[in-house]
């Protein structure tokens, strides 16, 4: 009877094709939004962590109390802060720490100027931490002091060459101080807030600024070392210096925090918007199928049929439309978010609102069995919501009525 | 636009030159510098000035009414546009102010008096005491334009001076009256060219009234200096952003 009835349902289904491929093809969109936005939304978070980690932050950072409050090189650590921090750390387990001293400042060349931000590095260290020696794109990484390096970006914006010299400004206590750089390479911002960071040596910021110790310390960690359990050693190793904390990735990044915190829990309003629209989408169609069908299921029950085999067979309809849906869909979305893991996308017209929150330029969609999960069960329930109505009414048809009716 | 309109008025301040020396003499370039503006220094100015600025194409007019008293003390009205009639710039020494009647008064942070100045290059200022020789080596020629002698510096500045111009060729008169300025970038392409017209006489001072300025891009700064006065009995507390205040209320 099983093997007759799975017979039946899949003829009344393909008895209209259009009904039919219209109600796949709303489950296969429903599933395919759900997998896609999943691997995106994950995809965003965990693109902007690796960024910031790899090219920007480092894993955490040793900071001065009250800097993150009024970020001045004044608020920094001092000389001696930064070389007690650095003695304290040099136990725990990392691949590099360097210091960095950032201001505020501007560029001028010959066809503008622009606001930047100067961060002085000690060209040595921070390549153990950020990897930027391998985002020069042209030109070569410092080697010394007055050089600067730029952003292909603001290369571009500013038409500045390689070799030529650029005057940087930045306002200190005592006044406006300048001095000359020479351009020694151009980098690929990995993230938009990169692009208007000047990089130079830590030597001219200080000289410039007068100030002798560091904005911060950046740490980075090998592969696979929990920056949690980092952090928490960290804090321990630097418990009894006073006027120093430790910045975790969330403390650097506040917009992470806001987009990860529940970021799950927000995606369920959108996960039940697409599953009531898909859902309501095939139940109209399956209802209409039953009524335009009501004088045969009426002719079935007189010859013997029970109303609860009818209510199964429409069940099952609804069943196989899910089911070919949820293939179709998930494969084409599965098939996205891998594209997207591997080519990743580019948030170029985000830029101007995504320069402070720290975005990267590319995510990459992630890619896990649990959106399967949660496209699944859009299915589940866009099937069950289509088949229960009409089953229910299909279970009280009077079949006298309904061939009168139909 | 209000970087371009500070620095335009106060370019033309600053290069109000005096005929005191009219002798042709071998001078250095920073003396010849000094003597273009040695007109300027220690006198008070009053005068409306027009600007007209060509921007891709689209031309903007403004007037403005100057005062300035010594080296320190500026205050410039907008008379035109009717929309920004009574706001302005004040500077004491080195703070700069900006003033409008609909928010007050906001002061601007001391990078923009550099640009108020000379933009990205050196103010005159600059050139004329004493660290020109620190960031450029000069050369004087004096040559001949039109059966008319005048001095022709080139200035290139140092590699690690802190100009990013590559080159900056300046025509002086013999009477020591800034004729042209032109700005090259490190590729020897012109960037900026001021060309200094229409001179006048009051006094014994010897002046351009009309000044241009021509980017790399076509854009154009043409400045008139109308009804110049000199050396007005001006109190240093009229300097004051109360002054503007006093307008509104008029």
């Amino acid at each position: 009877m099983n093997t007759t009835l799975r017979r039946m349902a899949w003829r009344n289904l393909w008895r209209h094709k259009q009904r039919t491929i219209l109600m796949i093809a709303t489950v296969a969109m429903g599933s395919l939004v759900i997998l896609v936005l999943f691997g995106l939304s994950d995809g965003v978070i965990s693109s902007m962590t690796a960024t910031q980690i790899d090219w920007n932050q480092g894993s955490f950072q040793v900071r001065a109390v009250g800097y993150a409050d009024d970020p001045i090189p004044e608020n920094g650590l001092s000389a001696q802060q930064v070389a007690a921090a650095t003695d304290a750390l040099a136990v725990l387990r990392k691949t590099g720490i360097a210091p960095r001293l950032e201001t505020f400042g501007m560029v001028r060349t010959p066809y503008g100027t622009d606001g930047v931000m100067l961060r002085g590095i000690d060209p040595t260290s921070e390549s153990a931490v950020t990897s930027l020696d391998e985002l020069i794109v042209e030109g070569r990484y410092l080697d010394g002091e007055g050089q600067v390096l730029f952003s292909s970006y603001l290369a571009e914006d500013l038409d500045i060459r390689i070799g030529e010299r650029v005057v940087l400004l930045t306002i200190t206590n005592s006044g406006t101080e300048s001095q000359a750089f020479r351009v020694t390479g151009f980098f690929e911002a990995a993230s938009f807030d990169l692009e208007k960071v000047a990089m130079v040596s830590i030597g001219d910021v200080r000289s410039m600024t007068g100030i002798a110790g560091a904005t911060a310390l950046a740490v980075s960690l090998p592969r696979g070392v929990s920056a949690n359990r980092s952090v928490t050693e960290a804090r321990q190793l630097l418990a009894d210096q006073t006027g120093v904390v430790v910045a975790d990735y969330f403390d650097l990044n506040p917009f992470a925090r806001f987009m990860i915190a529940g970021s799950t829990i927000k995606m369920i309003p959108f996960v039940l918007m697409i599953s009531l629209m898909a859902g309501f989408g095939v139940a109209n169609t399956a209802f209409y199928s039953v009524l335009e069908r009501t004088r045969e299921f009426g002719v079935m029950t007189a010859v013997g049929m029970s109303s609860r085999l009818l209510s199964r067979l429409i069940l099952l309809e609804s069943t196989m439309v899910a089911a070919i849906g949820f293939v179709v869909g998930g494969g084409l979305g599965y098939w996205g978010i891998v594209y997207l893991s591997r080519n990743g996308l580019s948030l170029a017209f985000l830029a101007d609102i995504s320069k402070n929150v720290g975005l990267p330029k590319m995510i990459y969609a992630s890619t896990s069995g649990w959106y399967m999960v949660a496209a699944f069960s859009v299915v589940v329930f866009t099937a069950l919501s289509a088949a229960w109505y009409p089953a229910r009414r299909v279970n009280r048809l009077d079949p006298v009525a309904a061939i009168r009716e139909g | 636009m209000t970087q371009k309109l500070i620095w335009i008025t106060l370019l033309a301040i600053l290069t109000l030159g005096m005929g005191a020396h009219a002798q042709e003499e071998a001078l250095d370039a920073e003396t010849i510098l000094d003597r273009v503006n040695q007109a300027w220094q220690g006198d008070s100015f009053h005068g409306i000035m027009g600007l007209d600025i060509v921007l891709g194409g689209q031309t903007k007019s403004h007037k403005l009414e100057v005062w300035t008293l010594g080296e320190e003390l500026a205050l410039i009205r907008v008379l035109e546009p009717e929309i920004d009639l009574n706001s302005g710039y004040l500077q004491l020494g080195d703070d700069l102010w900006y003033y409008s009647p609909d928010v007050g008064s906001i002061k601007l942070p001391t990078v923009a008096l550099g640009d108020a100045l000379f933009g990205a290059g050196p103010s005159l200022e600059d050139l004329s005491h004493g660290t020109l020789s620190d960031d450029y080596d000069a050369t004087v020629d004096i040559i001949d334009n039109e059966g008319v002698s005048q001095y022709f510096l080139t200035l290139i500045p140092h590699p690690d001076a802190p100009v990013v111009y590559g080159k900056l060729e300046i025509w002086v008169s013999i009477d020591y009256v800034m004729e042209k300025l032109v700005y090259y970038d490190q590729r020897e392409a012109v960037v900026q060219t001021a060309t200094f017209t229409d001179i006048i006489e009051i006094g014994d001072r010897k002046f351009a009234t009309t000044i241009t300025i021509e980017d790399a891009y076509g854009d154009q700064t043409v400045e008139r200096i109308e009804n110049p006065q000199f050396d007005l009995e001006l109190d240093a507390m009229f300097f004051s952003l109360d002054t503007f205040e006093a307008w509104g209320d008029d």
